[in-house]
C-alpha cells in the first residue's frame, strides 16, 4: 500500500505545536463555522419556506375572495330579469350594454355571454378568437365554472354564472387579468420580496412564463421543476436549483378552463437573497476565526519557546559532556519534569566525570606497570642472546676439539666416548639455538626477508633433507604439492625452512611407523592468496586437553616426553612465533585415525610472470 | 345521462265499431318510469273543431318553492291560474315563444291568471327562486295525456283510423324535445314503444 499523505514532519517543537494547536483549533472553528451556517441555512430556509407557504396561502384568500366577488356580480347580473329576457330573446345590443356597464363598474378586465348554442357576446364586441371553443367546452361540462383561461397569451381568472331563462340559456363569464400588476400586488402582500410568475404549458410543451419574469437561461429548470411538482403533487415549498443556492420555490396548480393548457402559479425566493441578513454574521465569524488562528499560532510559538529552552539547554550540556568539556552541568530552574532530567542530568555527568578519573588513573599505573615488565622481559631475552653468542664461542671450541679428537682417538672405547661429546654438544647447541630463536622472537628482534622463490622447490628440498633421518626410522616420507600452490612466491624461505624443519622433525620424532606426510594447497583470494603446509604423521599424537600447552616454549605433550624423546620443547612456539611474524597461522590437532596434524597458513605474494629457473636457482 | 323510452302502443280488442284505446308506457333505456311526458293524438281525419276541455284544472301552484305541477297540459285558449301557496313572492315569468308573460311579485294566496291562446311550449320560471321551473304544453288536440310515475298513458275511445302521436319531454334530448310515432288506429287495443334520451334536468336544484 502506497502513503497517500507524507507524515509531515517539523523538526522544531514550536512547529509541531503551532501545528497541532492552530490544526485543533482550526478543525474545532470549521466545526463551529459549519454548525452556524447549518443552523442560519435551515432557519433561512425555513423562513422562507414559511413565507412562501403563507404567501401560498395568501394568494389563495386573494383568489378565492376575487372569484367570489366576481361569481356574486355575475351571478347577480344571471338574475337581472332584464338581462334574462335579453339573453333569452338575444338582444345582443341589450346584453352588450349590460356588460358594458358591469365591467365599468365592477373594474374587472372581461365580461363575456357565452350562449348554450356556443353563440358569444363580449362587452368589447372583440372576439374570443381560440380561447372561445375550450371556455365554451367548459362551461358546457359543468356549471358555476372557475377558473383560468388563456387570451392572447394573457391568462385570465374566469367566473361564470348561468342565465336561466328558466332553463339553461347560457353563462356569464367575469374575468381578470393575472397580469404583472397582479403578480406585483401578490408580492408586495408578501413579506419576502417574492418572485411570483404564472406559467402555462401549451400541447404538452415547457412550461413558458405568462406573466411575470423567468430569466432565460432558468426556464428550462423552472420547467422542469414545475413538471416535477406537478407530477408529484406537491404541496409544500421545495428547492429549485439554480446558481448561488438556487432558489425555494412553490408551485399552485390553478384551475384551468382548457385542460390543455394548464397554468400554474409559482412563487420563488432566491436562497441566496435569504441569506443576505446573516452575511454579517459569517463575515464576522470568518474574521474572529482567523484572528483566532493567528493568535493560537504565536501563543503556541512562545509557549514551545518556553517549552524548549530547558530541553535545548540539556541538549548543549549532552554535547559538551560528549566533547569532554569541564563544565557540563545544566542550570536546573522549575520543579518540573523537565527540571528533574536536568538534576538527573548534572549526577549523570558527575558520575562519568568521576569515573573518567578514576580510569585514567588506573591505565597510568597499568602502562607503567607494562612498560616496567617489558624492559624485565627485554633485558632478560637480551641476556638469553648474549648468553647463548658467549655460550656458542666456547662450545664451538668443545665440539671443533671434538671432532678433530675423533680422527686422531683409534681406541674404540674412547671413540665412543668421542662420539658421546659430540653429540652432547650437537644437542647443546641445538639448544642454544633455540633459545637464541626464542629470545629474538621475544625481544622482536627477528626481521623477516623478503625475496621469490618457487615452492615446490623449495618444499622437496626440505623432505630431502629429512629422507635420510625418515628412512633410518623405517618411516615414509611424502611431499604433496597440489598444481595450483607450484609458484614462485614473494616470502622468506628460510623461515618457512625452519617453521616445516621443525614440523617435520617433530612428526619424524614421534612417529614410530607409517608415514609422515608435507602438503601443500593454495587458497584465499586471487589478491591476496594464502598457502596452507600441512605435516601429518601416524605417531603418536596428541589429546586436544594437551594443544595449548604444546605451544608454550619449554613445554612437551606431557613431562614424559621429554625423557622418551628429548628436544628443549622450544620448537613449537619458535614457529608459532614465527609464523605470525610472517602474518600467518599456526595450529595442531590430533588426527582421529591417529596420529596428528600440523597446519601453517601464510599469506604468500604471487610473484607475476617470475622465471621458473631463477626462482630454482635463488631457493 | 343517456335515457330512453321505451313506447309502448298496445292494440286492445275493443267492442265498439268506432273506438279505439290506445296505452303508452314512457321509459328511460334502463327501464326507468318516465312521468311527466306528454302524449298526444292528431288524427289524420280530425273531427269537427269544438272547444277543447280537460278533466284536469288548469291550475299552477307555486308551493314549496316549486311550480306544481312540473308539466301541466292546456287547451289552447285556455286560461291558466297561478295561485301562490308560499310565505314569499314569486315572480313568474316565461320568454317562452308560445307565451311571453310576467307575473310581476305576488304574495300569499294572491293569483294571477293568463289565457294561452298558441299551441306549444312555455317554460316558466320564477326570477326570484331559480330553482322552481316548470312546463306548460298549450295543445290543439282534446287527446293528450300526460305520463304518470309509472310511465303509462291511455286513451280510450280514439278514433279508427290513420293518427300522428307526439311524445313530448321538457329534457328530451331529441329535435323540440318530442319523438314522433305514425300510427294506424282501429278498433282495440294499440300499444307501441319508443326509446329516446332524457338530458341531466339543469339546474332543477339551483346553481348556488
Amino acid at each position: 500500500m502506497t502513503e497517500l499523505f507524507a507524515r509531515p514532519s517539523f523538526t522544531r517543537l514550536s512547529t509541531k505545536l503551532a501545528v497541532l494547536y492552530a490544526g485543533l483549533f482550526g478543525a474545532i472553528l470549521i466545526f463551529v463555522s459549519l454548525a452556524v451556517f447549518t443552523a442560519i441555512t435551515h432557519n433561512a430556509t425555513r423562513l422562507v419556506r414559511d413565507e412562501l407557504q403563507a404567501s401560498g396561502t395568501v394568494f389563495d384568500r386573494i383568489w378565492a375572495l376575487r372569484s367570489e366577488q366576481m361569481r356574486e356580480s355575475a351571478a347577480l347580473l344571471s338574475k337581472d330579469f332584464g338581462f334574462r329576457a335579453a339573453v333569452a330573446t338575444s338582444d345582443a345590443a341589450t346584453v352588450r350594454s349590460a356588460l358594458q356597464n358591469l365591467h365599468a363598474r365592477l373594474g374587472i378586465d372581461l365580461a363575456v355571454i357565452v350562449g348554450v348554442d356556443g353563440r358569444i357576446v363580449t362587452d368589447s364586441g372583440r372576439s374570443l378568437g381560440p380561447a372561445a371553443e375550450p371556455l365554451y367546452r367548459a362551461l358546457d361540462s359543468g356549471e358555476g365554472v372557475g377558473g383560468v383561461f388563456m387570451l392572447d397569451g394573457m391568462p385570465y381568472q374566469a367566473v361564470s354564472a348561468p342565465v336561466l331563462s328558466p332553463t339553461l340559456a347560457g353563462w356569464v363569464v367575469f374575468a381578470a387579468k393575472l397580469d404583472d400588476r397582479e403578480m406585483a400586488s401578490l408580492e408586495r402582500l408578501a413579506a419576502f420580496p417574492l418572485q411570483a410568475v404564472v406559467l402555462d404549458r401549451r400541447a404538452g410543451g415547457a412550461w413558458t412564463p405568462a406573466t411575470g419574469r423567468v430569466g432565460d437561461a432558468e426556464r428550462g429548470r423552472v420547467s422542469r421543476f414545475i413538471a416535477d411538482a406537478v407530477a408529484s403533487g406537491a404541496k409544500a415549498p421545495l428547492v429549485l436549483p439554480g446558481p448561488a443556492g438556487g432558489s425555494i420555490a412553490m408551485v399552485k396548480p390553478l384551475a384551468s378552463l382548457n385542460p390543455a393548457s394548464p397554468a400554474v402559479l409559482l412563487l420563488r425566493y432566491p436562497l441566496a437573497r435569504a441569506m443576505a441578513p446573516f452575511e454579517p454574521l459569517i463575515r464576522t465569524l470568518v474574521l474572529t476565526g482567523a484572528g483566532g488562528v493567528l493568535l493560537v499560532v504565536v501563543g503556541s510559538f512562545m509557549l514551545a519557546g518556553g517549552l524548549a529552552k530547558p530541553i535545548t539547554a540539556l541538549d548543549e550540556a549532552a554535547q559538551r559532556l560528549a566533547r569532554g568539556e569541564e563544565d557540563a552541568a545544566v542550570v536546573v530552574d522549575g520543579r518540573d519534569e523537565i527540571a528533574r532530567l536536568a538534576e538527573s542530568f548534572n549526577a549523570m555527568a558527575a558520575e562519568i566525570r568521576d569515573r573518567e578519573a578514576k580510569m585514567r588513573r588506573d591505565a597510568e599505573t597499568l602502562v607503567v606497570a607494562l612498560d616496567r615488565a617489558e624492559a624485565a622481559n627485554r633485558t632478560t631475552n637480551q641476556f638469553l642472546a648474549n648468553m647463548s653468542h658467549e655460550v656458542r664461542t666456547p662450545l664451538n671450541g668443545v665440539l671443533g676439539l671434538s671432532h678433530v679428537l675423533a680422527t686422531t682417538v683409534k681406541d674404540p672405547t674412547q671413540q665412543e666416548l668421542v662420539a658421546q661429546v659430540i653429540a652432547s654438544a650437537e644437542t647443546l647447541e641445538t639448544l642454544l639455538s633455540d633459545i637464541l630463536d626464542a629470545a629474538k622472537l621475544g625481544a622482536r628482534e627477528t626481521e623477516v626477508r623478503l625475496e621469490p622463490f618457487a615452492l615446490d622447490v623449495c618444499m622437496r628440498a626440505i623432505v630431502a633433507a629429512w629422507s635420510g633421518r625418515a628412512e633410518k626410522r623405517g618411516l615414509r616420507l611424502v611431499v604433496d604439492i597440489a598444481a595450483g600452490a607450484e609458484r614462485v612466491v614473494l616470502g622468506d624461505p628460510a623461515r618457512l625452512r625452519q617453521i616445516l624443519d621443525n614440523l617435520i622433525g617433530n612428526a619424524v620424532k614421534f612417529t614410530h611407523q607409517g608415514e609422515v606426510r608435507l602438503t601443500v594447497r593454495a587458497g584465499g583470494q586471487v589478491a591476496r592468496p594464502r598457502f596452507r603446509f600441512e605435516v601429518s604423521d601416524t605417531g603418536v599424537g596428541f589429546d586436544l586437553a594437551m594443544k595449548e600447552r604444546l605451544f608454550q616454549p619449554f613445554q612437551q605433550g606431557d613431562s614424559s616426553a621429554t625423557r622418551r624423546y628429548g628436544g628443549t620443547g622450544l620448537g613449537l612456539s619458535i614457529s608459532r612465533g614465527l609464523a605470525e611474524l610472517m602474518g600467518g597461522v599456526l595450529d595442531g590437532a590430533p588426527r582421529s585415525e591417529g596420529g596428528s596434524i600440523f597446519f601453517l597458513e601464510l599469506p604468500l605474494a604471487l610473484v607475476a610472470g617470475a622465471d621458473l629457473t631463477q626462482s630454482r636457482a635463488s631457493a | 345521462m343517456r335515457a330512453a323510452i321505451f313506447f309502448l302502443l298496445t292494440l286492445f280488442y275493443c267492442s265498439s265499431a268506432v273506438a279505439a284505446d290506445l296505452a303508452i308506457t314512457v321509459r328511460t333505456a334502463a327501464g326507468k318510469a318516465v312521468a311527466d311526458a306528454v302524449v298526444t293524438v292528431h288524427p289524420v281525419e280530425a273531427p269537427a273543431g269544438q272547444a277543447i276541455r280537460f278533466p284536469w284544472p288548469l291550475q299552477m301552484d307555486q308551493r314549496n318553492l316549486q311550480f306544481d305541477p312540473f308539466v301541466l297540459v292546456v287547451p289552447i285558449g285556455g286560461q291558466v291560474t297561478f295561485p301562490n301557496r308560499d310565505g314569499v313572492r314569486h315572480h313568474v315569468y316565461s320568454f317562452s315563444p308560445a307565451k311571453r308573460f310576467e307575473l310581476k311579485l305576488y304574495g300569499r294566496d294572491e293569483s294571477r291568471s293568463v289565457r294561452f291562446e298558441k299551441a306549444g311550449v312555455v317554460a316558466l320560471g320564477c326570477n326570484i327562486h331559480d330553482s322552481m321551473v316548470a312546463f306548460i304544453k298549450v295543445v290543439d288536440t282534446p287527446y293528450a295525456a300526460k305520463s304518470d310515475a309509472s310511465g303509462a298513458a291511455v286513451f280510450r275511445g280514439l278514433p279508427n283510423g290513420a293518427a300522428v302521436v307526439r311524445i313530448w319531454h321538457p329534457y328530451m334530448r331529441a329535435p323540440n324535445n318530442e319523438v314522433v310515432r305514425q300510427l294506424n288506429l282501429r278498433e282495440g287495443a294499440v300499444t307501441e314503444a319508443v326509446a329516446v334520451d332524457l338530458r341531466t334536468p339543469p339546474t332543477r336544484s339551483g346553481v348556488y
